[in-house]
């Protein structure tokens, strides 16, 4: 949103931070539960080579260590030696990033919880899952990759301690074939994120994008004489009929996503949506798939809340 | 009928004014809109919303808005809807003729009001108006002429203080007015008076159109009181229903001695009877209905109504050993009923005499006695001339003198035996009651016999009045005067000894008859005679004459004399008053006995007319009509509110709907379900644990700080006493049952309404069944219960006094040194409250015996009114922290120590009563078991 003015944005992302930093311990273990129900398989690389699980056994070529030599193995053989292999078991780099921009910090009455919160939880969740798979887990620009099981834990530091974190993450460090996953609402400017897009692009990273989207973004059940106001801009829009404009809403909100699924497509990312009336589980599932590779391109979880007027 | 709308407050009129301005400020603030923080606001700019966004509110919530202001305006004027008074309705002449007899008197204000207000408007339209009162004695014109003069003619017209004579008018009528050419305005009178169809049918032929109004105010009648020996009984009459009335009497200087009320039944007749002594009711001279002013409500007393007293005195009696035997049983019993009697326990017959003559005896029963005694002769003689009559019986003491000053006529020695077996004459019959004597009424009994009698010497009789004689012509009873009084003797003894006559009913109209034509004895000499020693030519002169209002006044001084009073009707020539004649006064009285008072029913006597009220019809407010529709736009404006900010949907609707449904409803069934409910929970409360009570005032502050002190002094009690008692109980006197509560405390607000009769009745009953109330006038001793005079008592004295005017309050004195609440728990001389100078009163403890049956004093010896200014509760009371709410005056602790222990005095001297006085007998008790 380069339109706005700064010191909005910016009193309001300090604020948004500061409130984020108070609730991280519960965040934190609300991610560390979620995560403890799904289970990231290392990923082996169908090589010999360093690493835990055996491979296969080759016959001892001279010149290598003696100490390499499989006794037992050889000792069934009467003509050679040989030599146990492991599967090379490399560690992957997974960058994450949330969008901590004020205007993830929403929640409407169908939530139960912010967008903020939720998309903190499931970045936590995802480094907590991702620590104990052994994968190098660090912030495009706040934490460096590092293997470890207190992966949640450092990031959670980190978020609490970053007072202004950008809604979009730096990419210089960002390698080729790293993975790199995103979780904010994709809210500004869809030149914007088409821009970005392109960045990332051209870095070679593996990017997933998970738009995490409250359910009365998606519904619009407002009615009557409304004053909307945009938390990052504090722009103002005053409507006398808000039921009136949920039709035009709702082809403007898809249109708008619909943008930012082409070019994540033309990227070749993936792209999700996540609702925080859905369990968070269910966010990380798919997370994982995309890790994992079992699942790629466009996802949309959780329903798509129906455009019924509620009280809100 | 359309009235007029009045503003009770009409210049909060003038904030009306201001509604432009208010309309101005509506218009430019539109309602608030919801404010909605919502992230995707981007997504809504510049869509196109469907209808502009006003930035002013809707104009019909302006509207709304506007008008649930302006009701509150007009409300706050206070409007009221004044019915029309407006009764005449034609262009053509008018008639009004207005009744002025004693049965208007009560509101003849109203009724000339309302003459006035039709005559003014008559006036406004020019119409002819003619106009005549029924009881005017004068014929007066009955030609139309301007409403001006009739207003004239009207202002002059009193009520009389006689029935009017509507017959007389009706004649004049037909020859004053064509059939059917006015329109008539009769203000009716309440009362009949027997000439009301005459009347009503001679205004229907010259009427084109009439109504009459008429009052529906009751109207309180006295008919003439009978003195009867159980008291005095005076019968009311009054129209429409039952209920009850009181009866005032009033003495010669007009102070108030009786008082009485009577019971009436549906048909409006009851019988208001007073007990009274003779002395107390011969003193009567006027008894009225009190609050109805009209001649009818009030009777005049005069010397024939006074009761007399009867003393009767025999010679030789059986000595109350065989009452039948007593030569004076049977004028006891003949006069009994109808006399107040006296006899004297004087050992002879001269000292009973000047007994029962110092006893204002007007008359004197002589029996059994000869001679006697030169002094008692003369002092009878001098009774005698001052008016009293000697009633005397001859007996064979008798028989032996001749010549007595004391007899009315010379008597033959010895006595007549009749039918004796030396005798050929016959038993002789009474032969006649001759007419000049009182007997004359009375029907010659013909089964009386005389045996024997004494006889009166011949050329003797000619200075005597026979007053009965017996069919051979010799007297029975003979009479004459004496000064102003005069010497009645039966020719026979008082008992049947001789004649069987104190056995017929004639003895008993007989003596009737000399006790109502005795007259009353006149100590100042002048005399009161008896009217048949009075020359009859000599005419009635008014003295004092009532007038329509029932109040005495001065006659005319062309009043004219009356020469029949006692056949004279209530007229304008004989009005109802006190006439004299030679010292004998007669009251005429607006009602007697034939009176007829049947109440006036146009439906009944033929009224072709409509009817209407006198009343005015009451006020109509409106103004909580404009409240009611101010609180509906309120909630209207509210319910736009929510819709236009889009918050209101069907089912909240729904749902408020149905709970402003069903709050009203709830509110409307459960008001009386609840009343009951907190009696019994009252009832419950009240029996389960001991309470101490309070009387609540109106006024917040004095109700809690009795609550609050009640609460000290209960905690205080629980302390230090067995007594713990439960929460303080609030009462209200009027409503709550009194009979749980031991002590109640009464703390006088000046401002509060005095507690209505009926109320007081309730607190009276409470005091009598052995219930003490504390009043606390909390004014710091500043009243004075004896001094009802003087104007110095503060209002809270004042207020007790208008409390207590209705209650029985025994004689009272400041609490004794030895009286039982100075020891009835703690030892106190003085019994201080937040301030220390005033007395406690409680209800005198005399030592006389005879005293003891006050009426007050219907309990165990507890006084059942305790007073005191030291405002008791201020000093007890404490906070829900225990601190105290009021410094006492002077600050002292010591004094507040005392104020509950005042208090701890009173609790256990309401409650256990003299047990305390009895304990300091124990000891002494004690003392005698051990021997």
């Amino acid at each position: 949103m380069a339109m706005r003015p700064l010191s909005v944005d910016a009193r309001n992302r300090v604020e948004t931070a500061r409130e984020l930093a108070a609730r991280l311990p519960d965040l934190l273990v609300a991610a560390k539960r979620i995560a403890a129900n799904v289970l990231l398989g290392v990923h082996g690389r169908r090589h010999p080579g360093p690493g835990e699980t055996f491979w296969q056994f080759r016959p001892y070529v001279p010149g290598e260590p003696a100490r390499q030599i499989d006794w037992r193995r050889s000792a069934r053989d009467d003509r050679h030696l040989f030599v146990r292999e492991r599967e090379w078991e490399a560690s992957q780099t997974v960058w994450l990033w949330v969008d901590l921009s004020t205007s993830m910090d929403f929640r409407s009455r169908q939530a139960s919880t912010s967008k903020l919160d939720r998309a903190v939880v499931l970045m936590l969740a995802l480094a907590e899952m991702l620590g104990r798979g052994g994968e190098r887990v660090g912030m495009p620009g706040l934490a460096v990759p590092k293997i470890g099981r207190d992966a949640a834990d450092r990031l959670a530091a980190v978020l609490a301690q970053s007072a202004m974190i950008g809604e979009w993450p730096e990419v210089d460090r960002i390698g080729r074939f790293t993975e790199l996953v995103v979780l904010s609402d994709f809210l500004s400017d869809a030149e914007t994120i088409r821009g970005r897009l392109r960045q990332l692009a051209g870095r070679g990273a593996n990017v997933h994008l998970m738009q995490v989207f409250d359910p009365a973004e998606e519904a619009f059940p407002y009615e009557g004489r409304v004053e909307f106001r945009d938390p990052e801009t504090d722009m103002i829009w005053l409507t006398e009929r808000a039921g009136g404009l949920r039709g035009d809403y709702h082809e403007r909100l898809a249109a708008h996503r619909e943008s930012v699924e082409t070019y994540a497509r033309q990227a070749g990312f993936s792209f999700a949506v996540h609702h925080t009336d859905r369990p968070a589980s269910e966010g990380l599932l798919f997370l994982q798939g995309w890790l994992s590779g079992v699942v790629a391109g466009t996802v949309h979880t959780g329903h798509v809340a129906d455009a019924e007027p509620t009280a809100a | 009928m359309i009235g007029s709308l009045t503003f009770l407050s009409p210049w909060l009129l003038l904030a009306l004014a201001a509604l432009p301005l208010i309309w101005l400020i509506l218009r430019l603030t539109p309602p608030r809109p919801r404010q909605i923080a919502f992230p995707p606001t981007r997504l809504l700019i510049d869509l196109e919303d469907k209808d502009r966004t006003p930035s002013r509110t809707p104009w019909w919530l302006t509207l709304i808005r506007l008008a649930l202001i302006a009701l509150l305006i007009l409300a706050l004027a206070e409007p009221v809807l004044r019915p029309d008074t407006k009764l005449t309705t034609g262009d053509g002449p008018l008639f009004v003729v207005i009744d002025n007899g004693w049965d208007s008197a009560p509101d003849f204000a109203e009724r000339v009001a309302a003459a006035e207000a039709t005559l003014a408007e008559a006036g406004r339209a020019g119409r002819p108006v003619a106009f005549a009162a029924t009881a005017e004695p004068i014929a007066e014109s009955l030609a139309p002429e301007t409403a001006a003069a009739a207003e004239r003619r009207l202002a002059a017209i009193e009520p009389r203080p006689y029935l009017p004579d509507r017959a007389a008018l009706a004649e004049r009528l037909s020859d004053a007015f064509d059939a059917d050419s006015v329109e008539v305005l009769w203000i009716g009178g309440a009362l009949d008076g027997g000439d009301g169809a005459v009347f009503a049918n001679a205004l229907n032929a010259i009427a084109a159109d009439g109504v009459v109004l008429q009052s529906e105010r009751p109207l309180a009648m006295m008919r003439p009181a009978e003195n009867r020996a159980d008291g005095v009984h005076v019968p009311i009459v009054r129209t429409g229903s039952g209920g009850t009335i009181d009866v005032a009497g009033f003495d010669q200087e007009g102070r108030r001695i009786l008082a009485g009320s009577a019971t009436l039944d549906a048909d409006g007749v009851g019988v208001a009877a007073i007990e009274l002594p003779a002395e107390i009711r011969n003193a009567l001279a006027r008894l009225a209905v009190a609050g109805e002013s009209s001649a009818g409500a009030v009777q005049l007393l005069d010397g024939r109504w006074q009761r007399r007293a009867v003393g009767l005195v025999a010679g030789e009696s059986a000595g109350g050993s065989q009452p039948l035997l007593e030569p004076l049983t049977y004028v006891q019993r003949a006069l009994g009923p109808t006399s107040d009697l006296l006899t004297s326990d004087a050992p002879s017959v001269s000292e009973a005499v000047m007994a029962l003559v110092e006893r204002d005896a007007s008359i004197i029963a002589l029996t059994e006695t000869g001679t006697l005694p030169p002094d008692t002769t003369e002092a009878l003689s001098a009774w005698i001339d001052a008016g009293g009559t000697l009633l005397r019986f001859a007996s064979p003491n008798l028989a032996a003198t001749t010549v007595d000053a004391l007899l009315p006529v010379r008597l033959r020695q010895g006595e007549r035996a009749l039918g004796g077996s030396l005798s050929w004459e016959e038993p002789q019959a009474i032969g006649d009651f001759p007419d000049s004597g009182p007997f004359a009424a009375i029907d010659v009994p013909a089964d009386v016999v005389v045996n024997r009698q004494v006889l009166a010497e011949p050329e003797a009789l000619r200075s005597a009045e026979v007053w009965a004689e017996l069919r051979d012509g010799t007297p029975l009873v003979t009479a004459a005067a004496r000064g102003s009084g005069r010497i009645v003797l039966f020719h026979v003894t008082a008992d049947p000894r001789w004649s069987n006559l104190p056995l017929s009913g004639a003895f008993v109209d007989m003596l009737n008859a000399i006790v109502e034509t005795g007259g009353a004895v006149e100590r100042r000499g002048s005399g009161d005679a008896p009217a048949e020693a009075q020359d009859a030519t000599t005419p009635w002169q008014p003295v004092e004459v009532l007038d329509g209002y029932g109040d005495l006044g001065a006659p005319d001084p062309d009043a004219a004399l009356v020469a029949d009073i006692r056949n004279a009707q209530p007229s304008a020539e004989t009005p109802p008053g006190i006439y004299d004649r030679d010292g004998g006064l007669f009251a005429l009285n607006a009602v007697s006995d034939a009176t007829p008072l049947e109440p006036l029913v146009p439906s009944a006597i033929g009224w072709q007319g409509r009817t209407a009220s006198l009343e005015p019809r009451p006020d109509t407010p409106i103004w909580p009509w404009l409240l009611v529709a101010a609180a509906l736009l309120a909630a209207l404006d509210g319910l736009a509110v929510l819709a236009l900010s889009g918050r209101l949907t069907r089912r909240f609707a729904t749902a408020t709907a149905s709970f402003a449904v069903a709050a009203v409803g709830f509110a409307a069934l459960s008001n009386g379900a609840f009343a009951q409910e907190r009696d019994m929970e009252r009832a419950l409360e009240a029996t389960n644990v001991t309470q101490l009570a309070y009387v609540v005032t109106g006024n917040a502050a004095i109700d809690e700080t009795s609550r609050a002190g009640l609460t000290g002094l209960s905690i205080y009690l629980a302390d230090r006493t067995a007594l713990e008692p439960g929460d303080p109980a609030p009462i209200d006197v009027a409503r709550d049952e009194l009979v749980f509560y031991a002590l109640i405390y009464w703390p006088i607000d000046p401002d509060q309404e005095t507690p209505s009769p009926e109320t007081m009745a309730r607190v009276d009953t409470f005091m009598k069944n052995g219930g003490t109330i504390l009043f606390d006038t909390r004014d710091a001793g500043g009243f004075t219960i004896f001094d009802r005079n003087s104007g110095g008592a503060t209002p809270e004295a004042q207020k007790l006094r208008e409390i207590l005017a209705f209650v029985d309050v025994p004689p009272l004195e400041p609490v004794p040194p030895d009286h039982v609440l100075t020891k009835a728990f703690y030892l106190l001389s003085e019994f201080p409250g937040r301030w220390a100078n005033s007395e406690m009163w409680v209800e005198s403890i005399s030592d006389e015996p005879l005293l003891r049956d006050r009426p007050a004093r219907g309990g165990d010896g507890v006084s059942p009114i305790i007073i005191t200014g030291n405002d008791l509760a201020a000093a007890w009371a404490i906070d829900d922290n225990g601190l105290w709410l009021y410094p006492t005056v002077p600050s002292d602790p010591r004094q507040r120590e005392m104020a509950f222990r005042s208090g701890v005095n009173v609790v256990m001297y309401s409650l256990t009563g003299n047990y305390k006085a009895d304990q300091v007998h124990v000891p002494a008790l004690l003392e005698r078991l051990g021997q």
